[in-house]
């Protein structure tokens, strides 16, 4: 379970997050959607660790995100790798060396299903194989908690939908996913629940399915209508 | 199957069974939650709402590792529920058109003739 809680997280004179409390049932999939600087990526960095709050406090069962519990959630950040001098296969097998709960054979079903060609340099690799690569490293561990980045932007339209069902593909029921985007219509009916983001606030969150009967809308039309207009 | 996603994705996956069952097409098992949740592109969750929607309603029947199937005289219950639904829906649609229920009545013996 993750718990937030009066979160704030200011750069300066800039709000990044502005006073967000919410609460995360393990197992559930949550998208986070909002237009670019709405403070999506700014809230999965500091529930992973990689800044800390400037006030309020995230507990994830029960601990402040640090380094024990980096063993237990995966990131997968919207920058592109920098391991271009590598293989895919000998990045993909550097990289599961530094975690216990890498799932060989997860890594295998999604390197077949992405037909992800291992034997060659990452800089020789399309910016969508890159992200599928990403994929690859970020969801071939059992971790407890998936936190994706935008993992469809830069993806061309063709191919969002392939991307969307190798992440369903991993997707464990126990497990719990955060998925940041921009681009909805093809990533919303993973979402079970949907939490709408601007400028560092929380503006609609609720079960998608409840929304959609409330509303009368798809999550696009409410990010499109209601958030953004 | 098309989902609408303006509207309640579990509804539709209820309707949806619920029609593949009364075609016949579902038999005795149903499609195990991954399965369909991989066909459609939907969360798994939304669709084990959905099977325990049809559960309550006494249409499928499920065990903890032994999948979901349908209940015994679900079908023939079913389609009579379905075909009446769709019956009153064609004597509303008639009926606000400003048709009689005579009318209606001698319209649906014509379609009889006909086929």
């Amino acid at each position: 379970m993750i718990k937030i809680k009066n979160l704030v997280k200011r750069y300066n004179e800039v709000y990044a997050i502005n006073n967000i409390s919410l609460d995360i049932e393990d197992g559930s999939f949550v998208g986070l959607v909002g237009p670019n600087g709405s403070g999506k990526t700014t809230l999965l960095k500091l529930i992973f660790g990689y800044c800390r709050p400037t006030s309020g406090e995230i507990k994830i069962d029960g601990s402040s995100p640090g380094v024990a519990l980096k063993s237990k959630t995966a990131f997968y950040p919207e920058y592109d790798s920098t391991y271009h001098w590598m293989k895919a296969r000998d990045l993909i097998n550097w990289y599961s060396g530094f975690f216990s709960d890498w799932n060989k054979e997860k890594e295998k079903n999604l390197i077949d299903f992405f037909e992800l060609p291992t034997h060659r340099y990452v800089a020789h690799l399309s910016k969508g194989l890159r992200a599928k690569l990403k994929l690859v490293l970020t969801l071939s561990r059992d971790a407890k908690t998936f936190l994706l980045d935008e993992p469809l932007s830069g993806i061309d339209p063709a191919s969002r939908a392939n991307i969307t069902s190798g992440i369903l593909k991993a997707y464990r029921e126990r497990q719990t996913f955060i998925f940041s985007t921009h681009i909805v219509a093809d990533a919303e009916m993973l979402f079970e629940r949907t939490i709408f983001m601007k400028e560092g606030n929380i503006i609609i969150d609720g079960e998608s399915d409840t929304l959609r009967e409330e509303y009368g809308k798809s999550m696009e039309q409410i990010f499109k209508e209601d958030i953004y207009g | 199957m098309k989902i609408d996603k303006s509207k309640p994705i579990w509804r539709q996956i209820v309707r949806e069974i619920k029609e593949r069952i009364s075609r016949g097409e579902i038999k005795d098992d149903v499609p195990t939650v991954r399965a369909l949740a991989e066909e459609l592109g939907v969360n798994p969750n939304t669709v084990a709402r959905a099977y325990r929607e049809m559960e309550g309603e006494g249409v499928v029947e499920s065990w903890v590792g032994k999948g979901t199937w349908v209940k015994k005289g679900a079908r023939n219950t079913l389609k009579e529920k379905m075909v009446e639904e769709e019956v009153e829906k064609f004597v509303e649609n008639l009926s606000s058109m400003g048709l009689s229920k005579k009318e209606i009545k001698k319209l649906a013996r014509k379609i009889d003739d006909k086929n």
